[in-house]
């Protein structure tokens, strides 16, 4: 097979490519510090198996902490890559073409990571066998496990089958390259030449799983819903949980692959393939996501609140107005509300105007608000904590109406600098919608174990309560770093954005307001 | 040439009775009531339940009391305990098991360190009961949902998983299929 001299790739193909060979020292040093947390997680770990989960936070009553926070957080982030692609793809949205390999490579890193927990969870993994072994088809652990194992074959052959183009455009690329780069292209390019029965195939494979992977990424978190589901426990106990989860793992991968697409446009110059219509577009989505994933939390705390059965109302009181209600309101405000307001208010044409009020001048807000969180910080840190000493509780001091008004005032203060700056507006949005997802599904997990219909009793002090250690945030670390590093990693081996579908994208292609994702044919 | 003949044997009485009284002293004595022997006997009451009685002898055949008793039952997780008792004055343990236990095997293991055990299969040709039918009947009185917490897998139950996961996983297969079309059109 001749492969083309590089002289012959388009200036397009020689910029997307050159990502993949040009590395900056910034890249090494992410790279490092990305090994560097991984190393320090694989430390915590061997301690965890040495020592056995006693240097966890988890007990008797708390047999999950953040380790399956982390693992329905990343199987939840993994949804976007399938479904947001797939439905896509057969919608025919044009505009989907340079961000669905993101959104699918986002699906792929994220499983190997989400896949991992329950078996870091296992203070014996060596006890997996015994779920093959002995596993039970009525139990929702199994389910799970077959399921998992299903979306991520089927979404690997999602995010493979439509690089086979772009592998043989490698391959060519790289024929006097590093020999492992010759052998990887030659052997998953499939001898691909672009031929009319290729083409035919490679479409013909699309279509079907394009079809396929929708069912299968929603039952996936559908089954991860019903671990929680099928169980008879205060907050779990729920029919909805299914659609809940799903559209809770919808609204966080969409928000990821903002995050992902203004890191790869930034880091590799992709502006002329990722433009401001790209983020508006996938803000649109975030933001009809957001409003269902508000829906369904109504609907799934207004039906056992309005009741406040005896047996639920120490979880509900936990969760609304004690131990967690914090997080709770976070995960509300900071998560849903504010991010759906960051992407709709800027847009309105009249918030120019903000800047000429002198109340709301975004540095004094912005000097306002961290000298304040400075402050708490440094008492936290000075103040003795015990009230025996004469100790402040920092947590009390900060009064959700302080916290109330001072964002209020900051988020009307930025948002004319947010009018001027839409794709940062979209990037702290999802930024904040992925911080705010993390902590739901804590917020979902930790209290509804706290507070079992059965007391709990003859535990020791301390274990009444679910206090993570430096080995799971260690761990929880590695595994986001692991995340990184792999889809890192993947857009330094294959391209990020697809070459051959963008290049069939018809040129200056207008996607509204004037804007073009278009990118000249080659 | 006597006195050293009477020398040596007087030398060897006194290895001889030493020897005696080394053996002596390590020897134990016999344990009469050391279990060496556990049967299990089943039979069924009027109401369904099964009364399961164990017999612990000694080795001379003479009942052991006071020894613990475990009785247990097969599974498919492995033997599950379901009772625990000590034997009377005449080397008997007896337990009444819910009449849900139709079939399966029950062992009994007697002494501190279960030495002996013994088991029995009871079940369809042994019992009047006909054999359970598997996830339906074997927890019917223990649960309000046999169908979900069988330790057996249920016909339905399997038959809808094969034919989801089969149906995923054959397009699977064909869609391989095609990939290696690709290649093959080369």
């Amino acid at each position: 097979m001749a492969a083309r001299p590089r002289e012959q790739f388009s200036d397009r193909e020689q910029r997307l490519l050159a990502s993949l060979t040009e590395h900056g020292p910034g890249f090494y040093a992410l790279v490092g510090l990305l090994v560097a947390v991984i190393a320090w997680g694989i430390i915590a770990y061997a301690m965890q198996l040495r020592y056995g989960l006693g240097v966890t936070g988890l007990r008797d009553n708390f047999m999950w902490g953040i380790y399956i926070t982390n693992f329905v957080f990343f199987i939840g982030v993994s949804h976007v890559g399938a479904l947001m692609s797939a439905i896509l793809r057969l919608t025919g949205a044009e505009w989907r073409r340079p961000v669905t390999r993101m959104a699918e490579a986002i699906t792929f890193a994220s499983l190997l990571m989400g896949a991992l927990m329950p078996f870091i969870d296992m203070g014996r993994p060596d006890r997996l066998l015994n779920l093959l072994l002995h596993g039970r088809l009525q139990s929702p652990i199994l389910w799970d496990m077959l399921s998992i194992t299903t979306y991520l074959t089927g979404s690997t052959l999602f995010l493979f089958v439509p690089m086979i183009p772009d592998i043989a455009l490698l391959r060519d690329r790289f024929a006097d390259g590093p020999a492992w780069r010759r052998r990887l292209y030659a052997v998953l390019s499939l001898g691909w030449k672009g031929t009319e029965a290729q083409r035919h195939h490679l479409e013909t494979i699309m279509a079907i799983m394009a079809v396929l992977i929708i069912p299968i990424a929603i039952s996936v978190h559908t089954v991860v819903s019903w671990i929680f589901g099928m169980t008879l426990r205060a907050g779990w106990n729920s029919t909805i949980l299914g659609p809940y989860f799903v559209f809770g793992a919808l609204f966080s991968g969409a928000a990821a692959v903002v995050t992902a697409m203004a890191a790869f446009r930034r880091a590799y110059h992709l502006e002329e393939y990722i433009t401001e219509a790209h983020f508006r577009r996938m803000g649109y989505l975030v933001i009809a996501l957001g409003m269902i994933y508000a829906y369904f939390t109504f609907a799934e705390y207004l039906t056992p609140a309005y009741k406040m059965a005896a047996a639920e109302r120490g979880y509900l009181s936990a969760v609304f107005t004690g131990q967690f209600s914090r997080l709770f309101w976070f995960t509300q405000i900071g998560g849903v509300l504010l991010p759906v307001l960051l992407l709709t208010l800027p847009r309105i044409h009249w918030m120019p105007r903000l800047r000429e009020i002198p109340m709301l001048q975004p540095r004094p807000a912005l000097a306002t608000v961290a000298t304040y969180a400075a402050a708490m910080i440094v008492l936290s840190l000075v103040a003795p904590q015990t009230a025996a000493l004469g100790g402040v509780d920092v947590a009390q001091m900060i009064t959700p109406w302080v916290i109330a008004a001072l964002g209020i005032w900051l988020f009307l203060a930025l948002l004319p600098v947010f009018h001027d700056r839409p794709i940062a507006a979209a990037v702290v949005a999802s930024v904040l919608v992925n911080v705010a997802a993390w902590w739901k599904r804590f917020v979902i997990i930790v209290p509804t174990l706290q507070n079992p219909f059965l007391p709990i009793q003859r535990a020791p002090a301390g274990w009444g309560i679910y206090q993570p250690t430096w080995v799971e945030w260690s761990i929880t670390a590695a595994a986001l770093a692991g995340f990184v590093l792999i889809y890192l990693l993947f857009s330094k081996v294959f391209p990020i954005v697809s070459i051959w579908e963008t290049r069939e994208e018809p040129a200056h292609r207008p996607i509204g307001h004037g804007e073009t994702v278009g990118v000249s044919v080659s | 040439m006597s006195l050293c003949h009477s020398r040596r044997l007087r030398r060897l009485v006194v290895l001889l009775a030493w020897l005696c009284i080394a053996l002596g002293l390590s020897a134990q004595p016999a344990r009469a009531a050391e279990p060496a022997k556990v049967t299990v006997r089943v039979a069924t009451a009027l109401d369904g339940t099964l009364q399961i009685t164990a017999i612990v002898v000694d080795a001379t055949g003479a009942a052991v009391a006071g020894t613990p008793v475990v009785l247990k039952v097969r599974t498919t997780f492995g033997w599950l305990p379901v009772a625990k008792g000590t034997t009377d004055a005449s080397g008997r343990v007896q337990v009444t098991l819910p009449p849900s236990l139709r079939a399966g095997e029950i062992a009994a293991e007697a002494g501190e360190d279960a030495q002996v055990s013994a088991s029995i299969r009871i079940g369809k040709g042994t019992i009047r009961e006909p054999a359970a039918r598997p996830g339906r009947d074997a927890l019917r009185d223990l649960s309000p949902q046999p169908g979900f917490i069988s330790p057996y897998p249920v016909p339905t139950q399997v038959g809808l998983l094969a034919v989801i996961l089969g149906g995923i996983w054959a397009t699977y297969g064909y869609v391989v299929w095609l990939l290696s079309r690709i290649r093959v059109k080369t």
